[in-house]
């Protein structure tokens, strides 16, 4: 059995929960994979985008819902029931002509998938997947790095925060978001970049002055095409 | 599961915010009596820390810090008429948080990471889970401290 999951605050979930079709089984959480679709909706109560993820058996882009969030459920245990609740889910989320994007390094789901795959619209390119996965991880990262450590001043603290460290991870794909999050939020990437770059274009004299070295950055980034 | 409160001391009637949120300095710079840059001791790009000094967290590195601008140790954080003084902050694992610095009204002076300035009456006001607990003091001589105690 897999679980659908809909990234939503409460009413929306009572209202979601409301398309789910009863099982006996319950539900059950199926690692190993999962989709990310982000699907455009017509209600007015609802977000502009919400998020769906869904968990099948696959080798795909695994990815955890944050903690605190409410979640909307249509639990499914059979093909015909799968299949409906997914249908009867994007019939409710989707604008007719909404945009609905696959995150998955492999769409390679058992057979009971298929119906899925067609309530669906065309897939995007690959390459947009990717970028727009990335952006996602890469803003789920940053807010919960910003949150807890917005009163710091400890270095240590800051670069080595999970989130900020994560990010540093996803290597030189971050640096256009990184360097948008720098210009736009100014926020403290100046060690990141050092590391995922190997660069650092700040004077030495400029060591802690932090309109200098966003200058340095931003002046790098252009030189070299990221903005 | 939701976040503690980091300051779980500060109240409404204990603090005032004397500045615009900035990430241009830290709470060690703003002891030390920058506005310019953030201080801190880490062996990477990013933040400014005396270059004689080693780029090590500890306590006596932060003390020798001090001492580079005219600081020593000092008992208490008791107003002395003639002298500035600082507080270091320490977390449960005695790794130093935070620095506050005393004004002359005898209140304190903290800037909270890359948020705001805060005027907060004791010191205690923002220990906590974010800061720990306020651990030694230094202080040096200004002649501008020069009034009766508070």
């Amino acid at each position: 059995m897999t679980e659908l999951l809909f990234r939503l605050n409460d009413d929306e979930k009572r209202r979601i929960e409301a398309l789910a079709t009863p099982t006996d089984e319950g539900i059950t959480y199926v690692d190993g994979g999962c989709f990310f679709a982000q699907a455009k909706h017509r209600y007015q109560k609802l977000p502009k985008e919400s998020s769906i993820f869904v968990y099948p058996h696959h080798k795909g882009y695994i990815t955890i819902p944050p903690e605190g969030e409410a979640w909307g459920r249509v639990p499914f245990a059979a093909k015909d029931t799968f299949s409906h609740a997914v249908k009867a889910a994007f019939e409710q989320l989707q604008e007719p002509e909404g945009g609905v994007y696959i995150l998955a390094d492999e769409i390679t789901g058992p057979a009971e998938w298929l119906p899925f795959y067609s309530a669906l619209q065309e897939p995007v390119p690959a390459s947009q997947l990717e970028e727009t996965r990335l952006k996602h991880e890469f803003e789920r990262h940053a807010a919960k790095w910003y949150e807890e450590t917005m009163y710091t001043s400890s270095a240590v603290e800051i670069v080595l925060h999970a989130s900020y460290q994560r990010i540093i991870g996803m290597g030189p794909a971050v640096l256009p978001l990184v360097f948008r999050d720098l210009k736009d939020n100014e926020r403290d990437w100046f060690w990141a970049l050092s590391s995922i770059t190997g660069k650092d274009p700040v004077a030495p004299e400029d060591a802690g002055n932090v309109p200098r070295m966003r200058a340095a950055w931003l002046n790098w980034a252009k030189q070299h095409g990221y903005i | 599961m939701s976040t503690p409160n980091p300051f779980p001391n500060l109240r409404s009637d204990n603090h005032c915010v004397t500045s615009p949120r900035t990430p241009d300095y830290n709470c060690i710079a703003w002891a030390a009596g920058e506005t310019h840059r953030r201080w801190w001791p880490i062996a990477g790009p990013g933040w400014y820390w005396p270059p004689s000094l080693p780029k090590v967290a500890s306590v006596d590195i932060f003390v020798e810090a001090f001492r580079l601008i005219g600081y020593e140790h000092c008992d208490s954080s008791e107003y002395e008429p003639g002298y500035e003084k600082v507080a270091l902050y320490l977390s449960a694992g005695g790794a130093p948080t935070h620095m506050a610095r005393q004004l002359i009204s005898g209140a304190w002076t903290s800037k909270l990471g890359p948020q705001q300035d805060i005027e907060h009456d004791i010191l205690g006001a923002v220990e906590g889970p974010a800061y720990g607990r306020v651990a030694l003091f230094l202080k040096r001589p200004n002649p501008s401290f020069n009034q009766p105690t508070p």
